[in-house]
Parts: C-alpha cells; structure tokens; sequence
C-alpha cells in the first residue's frame, strides 16, 4: 500500500539558528531561515506558490511581514497555529495544498519568540489568573512529570532513565552548529541540576528560545527539475485526544493509534524507520513515545533508552541533532526544524551526527491542542 | 487576634470559583464536587460539561461526586508556577473518583516523600486566602487517609 495521487517532495530547508536574539525581529528571524531554504533548494522566491508561517505567540499579519521580507508576488499566506506543532501541522497543510492541486511550491516558515521562564498558562483572556492557575496546577513540566511518575510507577523505570534523554540530547546538540545549547552534559550534572517537578529537574526541560526554520515543498514533477535525489514527505497526519470511558489521558494526543495510521498509509512499519524526532520538551517525551512509535514495547521506553537504542550510533536514533532538550524550542519553528535535521539525516548531509544508511526518518511533534506525526523517506 | 463566636459566625466562605464543589456547613466539614451526569447513558464528568461525550446527549445533569478516591499519578511541583496562590514545594495528583472520573488537584496534608501511586485519598476544604472583606475564599484538595 502506499499513497496516491501526486508525491510531495522535500526540496528546500534551512534555519536560523535558535538560542536568544533580543535585537532581532520576528520578521528578522523568518527571513534568515528562508533565504537558506530557498538557496537549498535551488529555487527563486518567485517559484513559491503559497506560504504558510507555524507560530504561537506572533498575531495576525506575521506570516505575510515574513514573506514580504522575500519578495511581494501575491501569493497567499496562511498563519497556522497547533502551539509547540504548529509548524509541522502548517506543513501537513501544505501537502494537502499540492495533493490538491491548490498550489505546487510552497514555504513553511516556522517561527518564534519567546521571554524567559515558564510559560504563565494559568490565566484567562482578561490575564486574570484561573482557577486552574491559583491552585497551581499549570505548570507545564507537572504533565510530562505526572506521566513519568505513573511510568515508574507501573513499570520500574528509574529518575535516570529519563536523565538519560537528555544526556543523549545534550551530546547531539554539541555537534549541531545551529542547536541552543551545544555544550555536552553528564548524568551527574542533568540530575544534580534544580529539581523542577519530580523526577523533572532544570536540565531535562526544554528551554525557551528564539528561532526561525523553513521547509520548501513541491511535487515529484517539479523536484525532478531541482534534484536527482528526492527526498519525499509520504504521510502526514494529526489528531487530537480520543475519549475512552473510564481511562485517564494525561497526553496531548493519542500518539500510538495515529502512528499506526501513518504506518498504515505510509505502507511501513516500525521496523522501517531509521531515524527519529521524538517531542522531548520534557524527557519523559522520549521515553513514552519511542513505545507509543513501536521502537518497543509498552513500558520498556527507560530501559531503552537507557541501554543506547537511542543514540546516534543505537538501533533507532532519535533527535540526533539535540532535539527540543538542547537544540531549543521556539514553539512555531520546531516541527520545521524536526523535519529539517531529518531531510539533512536522509540526504547523508548531516556530518558527525549522521545515521548510517538512513533512508526512512519519523517525526512526532506535540503541541497544546494536538499532535502530528509524520513520515520521510529517500 | 482571637476570632470570638461572633466573628467565627460572621466569618464567610467563598468558593474560589462557583459551581464546582458544594461548601460544607462549616469550615469543618468536607466539600463536595459537582460534576456532570449524563441522564442517557450515566458518564460522569469533572469540570461539568454541556454535552456527552460517550453518546452524545445535549444537556446533562449536575451531580455530586465521591469524595474518596485512589492517587493514580502525581508529582511534586518544585517551582511556584506564574500565577499560582500555593507556593511550591506542594504535591499535585491526579485522583481517581469511583465515578471513573479522573480530576487534578493539590494534596493537602502530606508528606511529600510518601506520595505514591495507590494512595487513598479524600477530599477536604482548603483555605486559600482572605478576601476584601475579611471572607475566607476556599477551594478543595484531597488528603492521605
């Protein structure tokens, strides 16, 4: 089984690099990531179609002031927001758009800026704080620890299972030259570090950032004009929590039941993937999820990772460019970046962090509000 | 700066947020949760909510809800988030009510090392803090039995 109708193909991607950039704007930041996606592609401004800009907190109009920063050729923009996803979510659309003949060449730039600190959640519109937020229960660590907690609880994974995600994470970003944090960390130091939520400490939550990234996309037809050596965008699909009586879901979708979906449409299984981006805001991400994608069994994602299935040299490398742990998370730019470092990975362009043979790449990316999990291949 | 009787008796209590739990007569007592009902197919839910899920009734009914549950995660908040009135270190839990309804909520009186997942729990008034005129706004945790 596989797809049908017209193959959508990755031809361009690039970033600005993410980390604190207080003199530049939004626009600044979207440009930058653009221009480099545009020269990886091979391609004029002028060939793109449509644009799509994944960002959270930037308002109305900050799509159009990025592209303008191009060029001026009419096209539509649409703003996407899915919170920590919505830059993958943008780009799902985006394939829609070509599948549908709407348009063929399109840009996603993913983008955001964000002040320092945890994210104040706990308000209503008005900035009145609710009753959710008085009772202290809006804190974003709390739901990745919660899910751990059970975790350990269930199936006897330890606080240092989880440490170890970002371990890994660290060693990556070490060697991404655009990562936030590219300094390695130790076990020692990651739960030596400020506990934040138990078993959550400072070092295994993602830090806020600024950064841009951009995906150009087109059909098979027109790729074949650009390269010899297409990389396709197979399946891309999103959800939202399913309600089941009686179970208790702590999770921003249900991630398993739409990667069996996206395996099915894919015509793939588990099996087949080579290399992953998993979303690590916080480590439990990873732990939970490499189960819920197949890589193993139900309840055994902290030995896995543990034991250094994860890792770049492991049997399914996952966020081997730093992931949200260290590269950043400028929420609208990272779906974008996730399916960056997996183009880079499936091109054999991804230099001290390349997977050998790595011809089928998964993306999993949550947001508050939905999931989208997607998969790549040569 | 005792609270004679006359005080103690003029002495309000005032929920944090209407309509989620019912107060107790005094402040000795324990609140009770409202949720929602379904009058077609008998699910529960906690915050009440307009519209069925499980069968998709329009229009459920207010109930109250078990004040005994079981903890079935938690975590301890190490960081006060923005906003909050309760300072950390503080313990958060998801409890399960026999309704099959899961809800969030804060721990009180408890020791933050022995939190563990099985726990019974029940539910108890919390003082979060005075109001203008002097009225106790309260909200509910759960406690250790």
């Amino acid at each position: 089984m596989g797809e049908d109708g017209i193959k959508v193909v990755v031809l361009g991607v690039g970033l600005h690099p993410f980390g604190r950039f207080p003199e530049k704007s939004v626009a600044d930041l979207g440009r930058t990531a653009a221009l480099e996606a545009v020269k990886d592609a091979g391609v004029d401004y002028k060939d793109i179609q449509a644009g799509y800009c994944g960002r959270v907190v930037a308002s109305s109009g900050v799509g159009l002031s990025i592209f303008e920063e191009l060029g001026s050729t009419g096209i539509p923009v649409t703003n996407v927001e899915l919170a920590c996803a919505s830059s993958s979510r943008a780009t799902e659309l985006a394939v829609n758009g070509i599948k549908a003949g709407a348009h063929d060449m399109c840009m996603i730039v993913g983008v955001e800026k964000m002040p320092r600190g945890m994210l104040p959640v706990g308000f209503g519109a008005g900035g009145e704080v609710s009753f959710v937020g008085a009772m202290g229960l809006a804190l974003l660590p709390g739901e990745y620890a919660l899910q751990a907690q059970r975790h350990m609880a269930l199936y006897g994974s330890r606080p240092e299972h989880f440490a170890q995600v970002s371990v890994k994470s660290h060693k990556n970003g070490a060697l991404n030259p655009y990562a936030q944090y590219q300094v390695p960390l130790t076990l020692e130091e990651v739960m030596n570090s400020r506990m934040v939520a138990d078993p959550i400490t400072l070092y295994q939550c993602c830090p806020t950032s600024d950064g841009a990234s951009a995906v150009i996309l087109c059909s098979e037809g027109t790729a074949r004009r650009y390269t010899t050596k297409p990389v396709y965008l197979v399946a891309s699909m999103g959800a939202t929590p399913i309600y089941t009586p009686g179970e208790v879901n702590l999770s921003e979708g249900p991630t398993a039941w739409l990667a069996q979906r996206v395996y099915e449409k894919a015509g793939m299984g588990p099996e087949d993937i080579d290399v992953a981006q998993c979303h690590d805001a916080f480590t439990p991400g990873e732990v939970l999820t490499v189960e819920k994608l197949g890589f193993c069994k139900e309840g055994e994602g902290g030995v896995f990772v543990w034991e250094g299935n994860t890792e770049i040299t492991g049997r399914k490398p996952v966020n081997t460019d730093g992931g949200l742990l260290s590269r950043g998370h400028p929420m609208g730019a990272t779906g974008g970046a996730m399916i960056t470092e997996i183009v880079r990975q499936l091109r054999g362009e991804a230099g001290p962090r390349q997977v050998a043979n790595a011809k089928v790449g998964m993306i999993h990316n949550a947001g508050i509000g939905g999931i989208q999990v997607s998969i790549l291949s040569t | 700066m005792t609270d004679t009787k006359e005080e103690a008796k003029t002495k309000r209590m005032v929920p944090l947020r209407e309509g989620m739990f019912r107060l107790p007569e005094s402040p000795d007592g324990k609140p009770v949760l409202l949720g929602s009902r379904c009058p077609r197919c008998a699910a529960c839910y906690f915050p009440k909510r307009h519209i069925c899920i499980a069968c998709g009734q329009n229009g459920l009914d207010e109930t109250e809800l078990g004040q005994r549950g079981k903890i079935w995660t938690f975590t301890i908040a190490r960081q006060t988030p923005p906003g909050s009135w309760i300072e950390a270190p503080y313990a958060i839990a998801v409890v399960e009510l026999p309704e099959k309804v899961a809800i969030r909520t804060v721990l009180a009186d408890v020791d933050l090392d022995a939190v563990k997942v099985g726990m019974d729990v029940e539910i108890t008034l919390a003082k979060m803090k005075e109001d203008q005129e002097g009225n106790d706004i309260v909200s509910y945790k759960f406690r250790p039995i």
